[in-house]
């Protein structure tokens, strides 16, 4: 009791010192709680934005078609489509065909690349219809549909617009070999996803037309699904998300079905987003461990300051009875004194600029990490690490670095420290 | 038979060394009897203070012994002799007596926490201590509201109250004014009497030498006179 009554009574001997103490760490707290908290929102802007883009949180394929794109790797899907859609966890599921194939316009011909999907189910999994800048999304899964989608770029390298004739050829595969198949298709719809690949290479046409088209009825290269945000707890790590039983409960399901083909979600699909996420990880360490390195100095500083202009008081005290120990656990109090006020202010600041953030967001539209386009405003992420692991660490680590000037001023002799007070 | 309570021997406290050597104390033997009134003194640099603060533990002898009721502090730890100070000597100095933080009260019944002493015996003895210093009434003032001889006062207020057997004031006066600097030596010589505690002071003071019963004459950290009145 008579420690932390001189404890408090010290620390606003001088307000000004004190107060800037305070700030310090209440401000390296706030920083990195901030920091955590943009940091997670970004990460989940970043996934939310490869994998909702197009991607999904999932994908259904052929052995390793994922890596080889070898277009014969095709599957029969309705029995599987059939399996997900009863998974509570899935959400929307859609199946799709990719093909590189040759696009001719009035005044171009280019190699792209078509993928052909179900508009209605589509619209479900991935933003293809929130990307359409012009011009309206395919209207149907007819196989006799004309109706193309283009790219940005592709339809200025192109010198098309909507309405525009395209020509689009493309290898169909026959038991015996394969042949050239054609099809005659109007630009219906302009799409831009501000991810580079995506807006100069891909168009998009109706899934049956490229059944027909290619001969593939009732076979697609993938199917892609979202998971129900609401079948697992919020704020799942990636290690904990591939954790999840229902990953493998789902491929053992599937390969019931077909045992050549495998699920694999957005960590597996998606090596260089999942990679990037971890530094990102590695980055918020750097930047805690400077932000804390910054209050720990202060807090030395302010200490050290607070010892040399009463070294007479801890010869007298030190004099008049109190051992090492004692002087030691004083100076201790002090720092945790100033470590618990700092702190509990630093989490208020931390909130509150998390909040704002949380409501007004960042714009960062128009930038692409690691072939991502981010699409929504990042906002900050209230995470339990900010409220639990934030304070702890911080509170350690001043404790710590009191623990020098508290050993300065136990080993204090009463003697010389008279004398030069003198 | 009288009581020794501070024996030291063949004390020395020397500081630098080689041609920077300076020898603040060569070789000083002397033994205080319990109740004492005894100064220190001679001239600036003399040793007078260093002595003071070796038989207070405030410092460590370069060699030599100091016996404070018969018990060696020379081989104490730091932790050890705190504890020694606390329960068997009480200390004013020439200024700075106070922690600024704590009232007249707190200041006073800072000594008895640390010794442990029950809120009600300490509330007793420090309004017995004010009433004898003069300074009833004056218990919830800061250190900083007080006048210099008041200051002193509480300081010999709070060197008391935890009843040492040995008190030690190095140059207690030196910073009040005569009239306050000698209500003060009038002040502890009644207490030493009242109470028998053994008070040795290091001193330029004429006031407290008139009042000393033994003058303890040093030069060149030597003692060169022991004048028993």
């Amino acid at each position: 009791m008579l420690l932390l009554t001189l404890a408090k009574r010290n620390l606003w001997r001088n307000k000004k010192r004190t107060s800037i103490t305070l700030l310090l760490i209440a401000c390296s707290v706030a920083a990195m709680m901030m920091t955590h908290g943009l940091i997670e929102g970004t990460k989940t802007s970043m996934v939310h934005s490869a994998t909702r883009l197009f991607p999904g949180d999932a994908q259904v394929h052929l052995n390793d078609y994922h890596v080889s794109r070898d277009t014969q790797l095709r599957f029969n899907y309705p029995k599987i489509v059939h399996y997900l859609q009863q998974q509570p966890e899935v959400a929307s599921i859609t199946a799709r065909i990719y093909e590189r194939a040759m696009i001719s316009s009035a005044s171009n011909a280019l190699n792209i690349q078509m993928v052909a999907v179900d508009p209605q189910q589509e619209a479900n999994v991935s933003k293809l219809a929130q990307a359409i800048i012009k011009g309206h999304m395919l209207s149907g899964n007819h196989d006799n549909s004309t109706e193309i989608l283009i790219g940005s770029k592709l339809a200025e390298k192109l010198e098309v617009k909507l309405g525009d004739r395209l020509v689009l050829s493309a290898a169909k595969l026959l038991e015996e070999g394969s042949e050239i198949a054609q099809g005659l298709f109007r630009v219906s719809g302009i799409v831009q996803f501000n991810a580079q690949q995506m807006d100069k290479n891909w168009v998009y046409i109706p899934l049956a037309k490229a059944q027909t088209m290619l001969g593939m009825e009732h076979q697609a290269h993938e199917l892609a699904f979202n998971i129900d945000p609401n079948a697992f707890p919020t704020h799942l790590s990636q290690d904990d998300f591939l954790a999840l039983a229902f990953w493998k409960n789902v491929n053992d399901a599937v390969h019931q079905i077909n045992p050549n083909v495998n699920v694999r979600n957005w960590p597996e699909l998606l090596p260089e987003l999942n990679a990037m996420l971890s530094m990102t990880d590695t980055s918020l360490f750097i930047t805690g461990l400077i932000l804390f390195i910054i209050a720990m100095l202060g807090m030395v500083n302010t200490l050290f300051m607070s010892i040399y202009e009463r070294m007479w008081e801890f010869a007298v005290i030190k004099a008049i009875g109190n051992t090492p120990g004692e002087i030691f656990l004083m100076i201790i109090t002090e720092g945790l004194l100033l470590a618990l006020w700092g702190i509990v202010f630093g989490i208020l600041l931390g909130s509150l600029g998390n909040a704002w953030i949380a409501h007004v967001g960042i714009d960062y539209s128009n930038m692409e990490f690691s072939g991502a386009a981010i699409v929504e405003p990042i906002r900050s992420e209230f995470h339990t690490v900010q409220y639990v692991h934030v304070p702890i660490i911080s509170l350690l680590l001043i404790l710590i670095s009191c623990l020098y000037p508290a050993r300065f001023a136990s080993k204090i002799i009463p003697a010389r420290a008279l004398h030069k007070s003198l | 038979m009288k009581e020794t309570v501070i024996e030291t021997r063949h004390l020395n406290r020397f500081f630098g060394e080689g041609e920077t050597l300076v020898k603040a104390l060569n070789d000083v033997s002397l033994t205080i009897q319990k109740g004492e009134f005894t100064a220190l003194v001679g001239p600036s640099g003399s040793g007078k203070s260093t002595l003071l603060h070796l038989m207070g533990g405030l410092d460590e002898p370069t060699d030599g012994e100091i016996l404070l009721d018969n018990t060696n502090i020379s081989q104490m730890s730091e932790t050890q002799l705190s504890q020694f100070r606390r329960d068997h000597i009480g200390f004013i100095f020439q200024a700075y007596n106070l922690i600024p933080v704590l009232s007249v009260e707190e200041n006073i019944e800072y000594i008895m926490l640390l010794q442990g002493i029950s809120s009600h015996e300490r509330k007793k003895r420090t309004h017995d201590i004010l009433e004898k210093v003069g300074l009833e009434g004056k218990q919830n003032r800061l250190p900083s509201q007080l006048s210099g001889g008041q200051q002193q006062r509480v300081a010999v207020a709070r060197a008391m109250v935890s009843q040492p057997r040995i008190i030690l004031a190095d140059e207690p006066t030196a910073n009040l004014d005569s009239q306050t600097g000698s209500d003060l030596i009038a002040l502890m010589r009644q207490l030493n009497q009242e109470q028998g505690m053994t008070f040795v002071f290091s001193t330029h003071d004429t006031k407290i030498m008139e009042q000393a019963d033994r003058l303890v004459h040093l030069e060149d950290g030597a003692i060169v006179e022991d004048e028993v009145k």
